[in-house]
């Protein structure tokens, strides 16, 4: 009994909001491509809260994941021929593999330690990119990304050319990773990545070896990662050097602190309001970061726990007032 | 089957030139209550991190229930049936009471809690086992509050209850009433007490009244070595054990 009323809870509240979401965003954005990039960076930040809202750790390392799964998504696409499923597998491969090596050496390190050596690898990753032009196309990029059918058992559902019908593949896919993510937080495996994150010391002296979770962690955050970086090279039909950098990281980064850590709608509306954002200001003015930084100034010392918190506080306030409101109504009507 | 659960021989830790354990032979009688005192600086602590694998010893031997886990990491030492309480106390703050008895439970798992793909009620002995400690250390009632929003008295119930979710056959107590007010110290003698009859606990402690009302038996440590072993009776009256807690100024 117990089981089946958690297993329908991954299903509905949270996850219905998100559908809601994903539904309407196309409807009130501008455009569908806008709308498209909203959910691909929101599956980063998904990834990246995985390990900072749910294990405590605040890796500078997502870029490697996302550039990663876009080069390898594009490089198998262009050169193997791989198609759309077949190059989204490899990429989510990549992003965990690519993961997993960092992981190992970074998570041997807590604290600034672990920080500096995310930061380390992301610089790394970024050289190697650069170098290895002949592969990744360096500075200009990788060109003539293509962006192939969607064919399920040999049967073409769709060729994917008009931007919404990639709008509605990558919202069935953001859908099923934000579902898969729900189901890892309210595991055995997710809900002791909160216990490492609340003491980690604790946490182990109760038996959990600490290194094996935050591995995993890493792996799951780099596979999700990978695939929303090959989406995205899908989305441009190329593959820019600037995925692998530094920038991107912190982009991502700062949607899951502004969204919200700890909350997997917050990455949607972190990434969301993030790149609406710099959609809408980018073109009027090209020192919109600045606004950017003063946003991110704003949350972390107003609210903490990001906008999905300030909504959710909201929502609670909302809440008592009406049940605060029934409960005077019903103790007048028993006055009477 | 021996009759000590856990042995140590000749147990020692060096920091360079200081010896913080000289050597070490303690035996730990299985299904009783054995406390050690002493002290400041007598190596209590000490001993208690090597036991519990948070140190490890720079020579000697630990035995648990006949196994050699003097080299073995301290989250594996639970999977074998040692579990510990921290003198400070050490919660999983912004859980709920049943939450971090839960946590501690599944901790037993090892490994098989890297499972991802069912849910963390899907398995329920796990949350039994937290319903049970939580009827034993008497905080039902609080079972879905905080941890971090307990009092300073429940936080410390909660600590030892946390050890106990893993069914430990060796509890380890680190120093349990810890700050603790003087009104709860009995709580936790009468809870320590009864934790005795089902399991063997080892602890570490300075409330004398309490030390004498449980335990079966004493180990007095002084500088880093033990002084002398016995029944609080014994080690009330020992002229020894008076000196090295009032000093050289004490003879």
């Amino acid at each position: 009994m117990n089981r089946s009323k958690k297993q329908a809870s991954i299903f509905s509240g949270v996850t219905l909001a998100a559908l809601a979401a994903v539904v309407l965003m196309p409807l009130l954005l501008p455009s569908a491509t806008l709308a498209t990039e909203i959910l691909i960076f929101a599956l980063a930040a998904l990834g990246c809260n995985l390990l900072l809202g749910y294990t405590g750790l605040l890796s500078f390392g997502q870029a490697i994941f996302f550039g990663g799964g876009a080069y390898v998504a594009s490089l198998t696409m262009i050169h193997l021929g791989f198609g759309l499923l077949g190059a989204l597998f490899a990429a989510m491969i990549a992003g965990a593999a690519l993961a997993a090596l960092v992981g190992l050496l970074a998570i041997r390190r807590t604290g600034i330690y672990f920080v500096m050596l995310t930061l380390a690898f992301t610089q790394m990753a970024y050289f190697l990119a650069y170098t290895l032009s002949d592969w990744t196309g360096g500075d200009n990029g990788l060109l003539d990304v293509p962006r192939p059918p969607l064919t399920l058992f040999g049967f073409e559902i769709s060729d994917l050319t008009s931007s919404y019908a990639f709008y509605t593949f990558v919202a069935v896919m953001f859908m099923l990773i934000f579902v898969f993510a729900r189901r890892v937080i309210h595991s055995p495996f997710g809900t002791t990545l909160v216990a490492i994150r609340e003491n980690e010391g604790r946490a182990s002296a109760v038996g959990f070896s600490t290194n094996h979770f935050k591995l995993l962690a890493f792996v799951i955050s780099g596979g999700i990662t990978g695939i929303a970086g090959a989406l995205y090279a899908m989305l441009l039909n190329f593959a820019p050097l600037s995925n692998i950098e530094l920038l991107m990281s912190e982009n991502i980064l700062i949607m899951t602190i502004i969204g919200g850590t700890g909350s997997l709608l917050g990455s949607l509306l972190g990434a969301g309001s993030i790149v609406m954002l710099g959609d809408l200001l980018s073109s009027v003015w090209p020192r919109w970061m600045i606004i950017l930084g003063i946003a991110l100034i704003a949350v972390v010392l107003f609210m903490p726990s990001g906008l999905w918190g300030g909504v959710e506080s909201l929502i609670k306030r909302w809440k008592e007032r009406r049940s605060g409101g029934s409960e005077k109504a019903a103790k007048e009507a028993e006055a009477k | 089957m021996s009759d000590y659960i856990l042995e140590t021989e000749q147990l020692g830790l060096r920091y360079g030139a200081f010896a913080a354990l000289g050597s070490v032979d303690l035996k730990i009688r299985r299904g009783t209550i054995h406390t050690v005192i002493g002290p400041n600086g007598a190596g209590k602590t000490t001993l208690f991190h090597c036991l519990t694998g948070e140190r490890r010893p720079s020579s000697g031997k630990i035995r648990f229930d006949g196994k050699d886990l003097t080299r073995q990491p301290a989250h594996k030492r639970v999977s074998s049936g040692m579990s510990r309480s921290f003198q400070i106390t050490s919660l999983f703050q912004n859980l709920s009471v049943r939450e971090n008895l839960r946590l501690a439970a599944q901790g037993r798992d090892g490994l098989g809690a890297l499972a991802f793909w069912y849910s963390d009620t899907h398995r329920s002995k796990h949350l039994e086992k937290a319903d049970e400690v939580l009827e034993r250390i008497k905080l039902t009632h609080l079972a879905n509050t905080d941890a971090g929003d307990l009092s300073h008295g429940q936080q410390r119930v909660l600590e030892v209850g946390m050890s106990l979710c893993s069914d430990p056959e060796l509890l380890l107590l680190d120093e349990p009433t810890s700050g603790m007010g003087v009104d709860d110290i009995p709580v936790m003698t009468k809870l320590i007490s009864e934790l005795g009859k089902d399991h063997t606990v080892m602890l570490i402690e300075h409330n004398m009244k309490l030390v004498m009302s449980i335990s079966d038996r004493i180990t007095v440590m002084h500088q880093g070595n033990i002084l002398i072993e016995g029944e609080p009776e014994e080690v009330r009256g020992d002229e020894r054990v008076k000196k090295a807690y009032l000093g050289e100024s004490g003879s």
